[in-house]
This record gives structure tokens, C-alpha cells and sequence, in this order.
């Protein structure tokens, strides 16, 4: 177990709170976490902590992920800023608009526990993190 | 010939006048008589006696005429006049022709006068008549200055030395005028020797040949010659006669004279008549050749045709109208047979045939054929000329009526047009007045040409397009065509036909408008046609844009249905995820806080998708109607208690203030519980997902009328104005897209308001707008 100040800190943004909650559990043992529910909270917050990725669900209320992630990208200092979208959109137009729009990574609910974290490593390049899933 | 020193010596004595009047000088002469001198003193053969008496030295100027009819006459005359002056010493001047000089000084020589000592002396002086003259005249007339100084100068010269004795002077300078016709300036020259006598003394003898008075026109100058002198003599022939035998002469010469004038005037008239006589022929001559080149001119070329067959049908006269009628030269026609032209031979033999019988052809129609090719129609009158009972020729009138035979047939053609024309054709005169009808008039409008000719047009128009004719008569005047005029006429039966009019005006030579020509063509059909078209093209028109509005929806609706499917899909993995990772934990973790919390999570979210799930099964077997009401009586407070307690859980999560007003403790109504539970969950549910937490919300059951109604009020964010019409419609929401705070179909409020009309009641929603909060109010009608 890598010691809590030592863990990357992750930035998780998702409106419904069950799902919040669950990710919490999901990415805690491994990663500093902070649970953000609206876009706008975290873009304080990134204006003010270095975050070493963002798991983030897309349908949220006033700013959704799409936009949120092409915000970052137009930003020099996030441009390259691992982003997991964790969403239950999953049509197939959904998944064109997803890889256009930015994310480093995309996975579709309902999600297997270690998934996220699994993500979040293969972002950070961090061991145990896998093959990457084919987008 | 001694020609005259310029010696100017003035005359001794003054005549006493330049003209004697013509009383003054017979009374002279009778005083003479009287004083015993006779008729043989006063007519003496050589002028002697008055010589003698010129030479007395008397101061009376002399101024005495001669008539000869001989040369030798007049020289002895002179002779006579010269002779008693050459013995009185008197100076002498003669002014005669070369040939007189030369014969005067032979009669003095006959005289025993010695001509050159006289000469020598100075008394005789000889000067050439032709030169003296022509020493004076200018243009043909005598000058006065040029006589005075010319004459003035001999008289002078001839006198000098002897200015005591009177001149005796011979000239025949106004003979020489007379006789080469110049009898004016003769009588002028006569004036001026008479003038001259005013300044010199002398005695002038003058001699005329009586031949230049032999015309009767020369009376007036032979009297005018007489007057200019003071002694007149008559020829030899009258004073070599005794002075019995004189007045015989006289009274023979008054005799012939008399009977001359008599011949004279009878002449005059005789040649007057003549001269009428050759005038009128000349007249009737011109006035008949006027008549022949008339008559000629009319034949010729008159504008009818003209021409002469011999008997046997020869053409041997034409004119020129019946040449340009056929296009040939007078060679190529005359001189031909007429049967050459006619088109057909019967009827040119038996033309021929009965003029031979002495008959007129009036009008006889035949075809005669035109160098072209072309056939004319003429019409020929015709009869024959017999001389001796011989047919010498054919007097042929021909008249050009192809044009007229053409306009006939055209004319012909036009009404059988009209006739059969399925068109009314109608002719009317400026004051709409029908004058023609054909039968398509006839079947189209009812009327039969009897009943209508003479009367107004106006008769076909109803009444409300009266002012119509007015127009179209006014721009019939004008001249102008009315063209597809549509409008309508009215039948005799009163039925209305759509028709459309060509009006044109009727023009005269002159271009004046004295009538119009109508065309009306029945157009109902055809108008019923457009009309049918038109409604066809609307509803194809209304097609083609339901099409397009049935596409659109229907594009609309897949559009939405995409929506639907994708949000279906986020609303039911969302709760999924939450139960599965939950369910995981569960596995892997057995502490009490975190089974419990699992299973509230795994409750709250099963239940989720099963109130989704039956949300959809319900909008499905509305949709295809299935759906079915479980009639019953039932009470809405039990009801309303129901829905209450189901969505406890989630008021006091969000710590939201729900208050309950009933009115009534009991109020039954028909209808199904569970379904009616469900509406009113649904609209408290609604209600606390758009109230913030620690909000408000009010629920009231009260009666209005017979109905139950039942109001769901919230504090909450309200609703917007522009979605409140649409807050009932499945899969609307307010806040859609990916960006919205709330989730779910949009099936709840769509179901609620499906259930409540199918028990007969209403429910509406109102709010004040966006963060004013709702109200929805349900209406059942309550157990009667």
C-alpha cells in the first residue's frame, strides 16, 4: 500500500451519488481522491490543485463532460491532463462524440469495480494497468 | 452737184403760222378764185402761175403740194414752178434724186434756160435730195435741230446775193419717205418745212407720186399731206382737162369715189364673212378632232375592256383595258382567235352562234384564260355589227369579275364558317343592336335569330354587367378589339354561362367603326375545368405538405426515438451501476454500515428502474391500447394517504416541508386505486425533484362541484412558459440533453394525464414561471 501522501491525486466528478460514491470506494485505496458534483467546482479546484487525472461522468447538470473536456484541452497546462469518462451513454453516436470531443479514456456503465482504477493506472502508466480497452 | 456755203442769212419775212388752219387757206384759195385767177390759174399743169406769183416778192410764204403720176409730168411742173423766177432774177433750189436733178435741168434746157450760167450765178441751186436727208435722220425719223441746220444752211446758201428776191425752192425729200413708207416722218418733215418758213422767204414746191396713195388706208395720210400745205395740185390728168371737163372729172370722181366706199365696205363685209366663215370651219375642224381623239381616247382606254371578233372569232380590234385584263401584248392577242383564251370552247361557239343569229349577250359569263396561267372570270355584253347584211365584227364589253367572283366564294366560305362554327358569332351595329345571329348563338344562348335580331345585346347580360357593353361600345368606336374577354352572359332559360368574348369592330372603306363582330365561346366547361385543376393542384399542394409534414414528424419522431433509446439506456444503466457496484461490495465487504448501505442504495435504485420500467410498459399499452382501468369504488383520502407514505423517504431526504390538507375525510369516488395512486405519486415525486431541499409542498383534496380535486403546489424551480403546453407530452422535458440536473423518461406527467382523462377527469399545470414553483391540478368526476 503506497503511503496517502504519496498517492497521485485524482479528481472525480459525477452528479448522481450513488455513482459518486461507488467510484470513491473504487479509487480510494490506490489514489487521492476528490469528488466533485458539477463542472464548476472543479474547475476551481484545478485552478488550484494539481490533479494527476479526472474520472468524470458526462451527463451533468449545467456543463456537461463533453464540453468540460474540450474546455481542458484548449488549456495549455490540461492539454495533455488524463480524463475517464465513466458514463452510461452508450449508443453509438455517443461513443463517436466521446473520443472526438478529448477523453483520454472512456468506459461505459455499468462497470466492473477495478475497472476505473485499472484506467486511471493505464493513464498515469502506473503498473498493473493492462492493455489498454480498444476504443 | 454745188455744195451749199454755210452762209447763215436770215429769213427776209416770217410765216404767219406753223399751221394754217385748213379754212384759212381755202378761203385763200376762193379769195384767189374770186379775184378772177380760175380754175385753170389755180390747177395750172406747171405751177406757173403761182410761181409767178411766189416770185412778185410777195411776203406770203408758199408752201404748194403736187401729185404726179409721170416722171415727166413732175418735171415739167417743176420746170413750170423754176422757170418765171429764173426770168424775175428769184434765187432757185432744187433738192431732188440724182435722176431728177438731171431730168429737171433738161426741161429748163427744154425751156431754153441756160442751166450752167444760172449755175454759175448763183441763182440755181441743184442739191442731192438723198444725201440732205440722210444728213438729218435719225433712227428712221426726221431730226429738228439737224433739218434746221441742214436745210436752213442751202435755203441760206442759195439765197445769198439775192436776198431781195423770194426763194423758189423744189423738194422731194418727204416723197423719197412717202414712197419707202415711212408717211409719219414724211408728214413730220412737212411740219418743219412749214416751221422753217418762219425764219426764211421762200416758196416750196413739193411733188408726191400719186402711186404711194393707192391704198384706201392711205386716205387720212393723203389729207394730212394736203393739210400741210397752202396750194394743193392734182395730178396731170386732171389739170390738162378744161374746167367743164374738171367738174365733170370731179362729179365722176365723187361718183367712183361714192361707189368705191360702197365696194369698199362691201368688201369688208364679204372678207369679214369669210374670215368668220374659215374661223368656224377651223373651229368645227379642231372641235371634231377633239371628238374623233375623244372617242378614240375612250375606246382606247376605257376602263372596261374592249374588243371586235370577225365572224369567225378572229380578234381584230382590242383595248388596252382588255389587254392588261389578260396580261398579253396587243401582238400576242390581236390578230388571234378569241377561242384560243376561252377556257371552254362551248361556250365560245356558242357565243358566236347566236350573235351570229343578231342577238345582245348582256353579262354572259365566261373564263377566259390569263397569259399566267390563271383563269379570269368575265363578264361579256356583246352584239354585231351588220353592214349589208354582212357581220362586219363584234362589239365586246368586258368586264374583270374574278376578284368580285373570289370575294363571292370567300363570302360563301365565311358564312358556311359561321354557320357550322360551334362558336357564337354575332354581329351587332355601335348601338348594340343584334343584326346577325348564327346557330351556335342560337343553342349557346337559347335565343333563335328571329327573336333576337333587332333587338339589344344587352338582353344577354346580367343585370349586374350591364356597364359592360357601355365599355365595350366605347372601344368599338374607338376602333378597338376586345380580345378573350371573360365574363358572363345569361341564357333565355336564365341560366348564367361563363363565356369568353372577341369583340372586333366592323370598319367601312374608310377605316370609320359602323358595327362590331362577336365571338362568344362557352367556357363553363372549361372554366369548370380550371376550377377542378385548381382544386386538384390544392390538394395535391395539401398532400405534398402533409407528406412533408408526416415526414418530418415521422423524421421527428425517429429523431426522438434515438433520443428516447439513448436516454433509456442512461436511465437504466445509471441505477444499474449503482446496484452492481454496490452488489460487488456487498461481496466483498460484511460490515453492518456498509450492508446497510448497500442495500438502500440497491433499493433506492431497483426501485428507480422499476418505476422507470413500468413507466414504459404503461406508454406502451397506451399506445397500443391496452391499457385498462380496474373499475371500482374507492376513496381518494386512502388514496392520497398511499402516495404519501410511498414518497415519505424521499421528502425527509431532502428535508422537504409536505403539508396535507383534506377537506374531507372520506371521498369516494369510481375508479382504479393503484392507477390513481400511481398519478398522485407521480406528481408528488415530481414535485420533490424540482423542489430544492428543505422546500415546500402542498397537497389538497377538496370538492369543486361534483368533482374531487386534488392540487400538488411546490416552491420548486417552476416551469417555463414557452414548456408549459408541453409538460403532458411523453418524453418532454423541460431540462433535456446532456446537460440536465434531473433524470428519467419524461413518461410520469404523460401517464398521469393519460390515467386521469381515462376516468374522466382533467389535470392541468400552472406555474409563475422558472423558479416560481408549480401547481397541477387533477379534477375527478366525484360518485353522483
Amino acid at each position: 500500500m503506497t503511503p496517502r501522501e504519496a498517492k497521485p491525486l485524482i479528481a472525480v466528478l459525477e452528479d448522481h451519488d450513488d455513482t459518486r460514491e461507488l467510484l470513491l470506494i473504487y479509487l480510494e485505496n490506490e489514489f487521492s481522491v476528490r469528488a466533485f458534483r458539477e463542472v464548476g467546482d472543479l474547475l476551481t479546484a484545478l485552478e488550484q490543485e494539481k490533479f494527476a487525472a479526472i474520472v468524470t461522468d458526462i451527463m451533468l447538470p449545467g456543463i456537461d463532460g463533453y464540453d468540460f473536456v474540450e474546455r481542458l484541452r484548449r488549456d495549455s497546462r490540461f492539454a495533455s491532463l488524463p480524463v475517464i469518462a465513466v458514463t452510461a451513454l452508450a449508443m453509438a453516436s455517443d461513443r463517436e462524440r466521446v473520443i472526438a470531443s478529448g477523453f483520454t479514456e472512456y468506459l461505459i456503465k455499468p462497470i466492473e469495480p477495478q475497472e476505473v482504477a485499472k484506467a486511471v493506472r493505464r493513464c498515469l502508466e502506473l503498473p498493473g494497468s493492462g492493455v489498454p480497452p480498444a476504443s | 452737184l454745188i455744195r451749199p456755203n454755210s452762209l447763215a442769212v436770215p429769213g427776209a419775212a416770217r410765216f404767219t403760222g406753223s399751221s394754217i388752219p385748213r379754212q384759212n387757206a381755202t378761203k385763200n384759195a376762193n379769195k384767189s378764185a374770186t379775184e378772177g385767177e380760175g380754175l385753170q390759174m389755180r390747177f395750172g399743169s406747171d405751177g406757173s402761175n403761182k410761181a409767178a406769183r411766189a416770185i412778185s416778192g410777195s411776203d406770203t410764204h408758199e408752201h404748194i403740194v403736187k401729185f404726179y403720176e409721170t416722171e415727166d409730168h413732175l418735171c415739167e411742173a417743176v420746170g413750170g414752178f423754176l422757170a418765171p423766177g429764173v426770168k424775175h432774177g428769184n434765187p432757185l433750189l432744187v433738192i431732188a434724186t440724182a435722176d431728177h436733178l438731171t431730168r429737171i435741168t433738161k426741161q429748163l434746157q427744154s425751156l431754153s434756160v441756160d442751166v450752167d450760167a444760172l449755175s454759175r450765178s448763183g441763182q440755181l441751186t441743184r442739191v442731192d435730195a438723198e444725201k440732205v436727208l440722210a444728213s438729218f435722220m435719225v433712227n428712221g425719223v426726221p431730226d429738228k435741230a439737224r433739218f434746221k441746220l441742214a436745210v436752213g444752211g442751202v435755203i441760206d446758201l442759195a439765197t445769198s446775193g439775192r436776198e431781195n428776191r423770194k426763194l423758189l425752192a423744189f423738194g422731194e425729200m418727204v416723197d423719197l419717205l412717202w414712197r419707202s413708207g415711212k408717211s409719219e416722218a414724211a408728214i413730220i418733215l412737212e411740219q418743219f418745212w412749214n416751221e422753217l418758213a418762219r425764219d426764211h422767204r421762200f416758196s416750196l414746191f413739193c411733188a408726191y407720186s400719186l402711186n404711194g396713195f393707192d391704198r384706201h388706208a392711205q386716205s387720212f395720210g393723203f389729207q394730212e399731206v394736203c393739210r400741210q400745205h397752202s396750194q394743193v395740185i392734182p395730178t396731170e390728168q386732171f389739170v390738162q382737162l378744161s374746167p367743164a371737163e374738171q367738174m365733170r372729172e370731179i362729179s365722176t370722181l365723187q361718183q367712183r369715189s361714192l361707189a368705191l366706199e360702197t365696194e369698199l365696205l362691201h368688201q369688208k363685209q364679204i372678207q369679214k364673212a369669210l374670215v368668220d366663215a374659215i374661223e368656224e370651219r377651223s373651229r368645227l375642224e379642231d372641235k371634231l378632232r377633239k371628238a374623233e381623239t375623244g372617242l378614240q381616247d375612250f375606246f382606247e382606254n376605257a376602263v372596261v375592256g374592249l374588243h371586235w371578233l370577225e365572224a369567225d372569232g378572229t380578234i381584230s380590234w382590242a383595248n388596252q383595258a382588255e389587254l392588261e385584263m389578260l396580261g398579253y401584248s396587243r401582238e400576242e392577242y390581236v390578230g388571234r382567235s378569241i377561242a384560243d383564251f376561252h377556257v371552254d370552247r362551248g361556250v365560245f361557239e356558242e357565243m358566236m352562234a347566236r350573235l351570229g343569229r343578231n342577238e345582245s349577250l348582256a353579262d354572259y359569263e365566261v373564263q377566259l384564260l390569263h397569259k399566267d396561267g390563271s383563269v379570269r372570270h368575265v363578264l361579256i355584253t356583246s352584239n354585231a355589227l351588220w353592214l349589208d347584211g354582212e357581220f362586219v365584227h363584234t362589239r365586246c364589253f368586258t368586264r374583270d369579275i374574278t376578284a368580285l367572283k373570289q370575294k363571292e366564294r370567300a363570302e360563301l366560305l365565311l358564312g358556311a364558317i359561321v354557320e357550322s362554327a360551334d362558336d357564337a358569332i354575332v354581329s351587332k351595329t355601335l348601338e348594340g343592336i343584334v343584326t346577325s345571329w348564327n346557330p351556335a348563338a342560337e343553342k349557346l344562348f337559347g335565343y333563335a335569330a328571329e327573336e333576337i335580331i333587332g333587338r339589344s345585346i344587352t338582353m344577354l347580360i346580367p343585370p349586374d354587367l350591364q356597364s359592360e357593353e357601355v365599355e365595350i361600345l366605347r372601344k368599338l368606336r374607338a376602333g378597338e378589339r376586345i380580345d378573350h374577354y371573360e365574363t358572363q352572359r345569361v341564357r333565355k332559360d336564365g341560366q348564367v354561362l361563363d363565356v369568353s368574348l372577341t369583340v372586333s369592330p366592323v370598319l367601312d372603306k374608310t377605316g370609320r367603326a359602323i358595327g362590331a363582330s362577336k365571338i362568344a365561346r362557352d367556357i363553363t366547361y372549361r372554366k369548370w375545368v380550371e376550377a377542378e385543376r385548381e382544386r386538384l393542384l390544392a390538394r395535391e399542394t395539401s398532400a405534398r405538405l402533409e407528406a412533408q409534414r408526416a415526414q418530418s414528424e415521422a423524421e421527428r419522431a425517429s429523431r426522438m426515438k434515438d433520443e428516447f433509446l439513448a436516454i433509456l439506456s442512461h436511465e437504466l444503466r445509471t441505477p444499474l451501476n449503482a446496484i452492481l457496484g454496490w452488489t460487488s461490495i456487498l461481496a466483498s465487504r460484511n460490515d453492518e454500515s456498509a450492508v446497510r448501505q448497500a442495500v438502500e442504495v440497491i433499493q433506492r435504485n431497483a426501485g428507480l428502474q422499476r418505476r422507470l420500467i413500468e413507466d414504459l410498459l404503461d406508454m406502451s399499452r397506451i399506445l397500443t391500447g391496452k391499457f385498462t382501468i380496474k373499475w371500482q369504488r374507492l376513496d381518494l383520502v386512502n388514496v392520497l394517504k398511499s402516495a404519501v407514505d410511498t414518497v415519505q423517504p424521499a421528502v425527509a431526504a431532502k428535508k422537504i416541508n409536505l403539508d396535507i390538507h383534506m377537506q374531507q375525510e372520506t371521498c369516494f369516488i369510481a375508479g382504479d386505486a393503484d392507477r390513481l395512486q400511481q398519478v398522485i405519486w407521480n406528481l408528488l415525486t415530481n414535485a420533490i425533484k424540482f423542489t430544492p431541499p428543505e422546500g415546500r409542498i402542498e397537497l389538497y383534496l377538496r370538492a369543486s362541484g361534483s368533482n374531487a380535486e386534488i392540487t400538488v403546489r411546490d416552491n420548486g424551480q417552476g416551469i417555463p412558459a414557452d414548456f408549459l403546453p408541453y409538460v403532458f407530452q411523453r418524453f418532454r422535458q423541460a431540462d433535456a440533453g446532456t446537460t440536465r440536473r434531473h433524470g428519467g423518461l419524461g413518461l410520469g406527467l404523460a401517464v398521469a394525464r393519460y390515467l386521469i382523462e381515462a376516468h374522466g377527469g382533467t389535470v392541468c399545470a400552472t406555474s409563475d414561471g422558472e423558479g416560481l414553483g408549480a401547481t397541477f391540478t387533477v379534477r375527478l368526476p366525484g360518485l353522483s
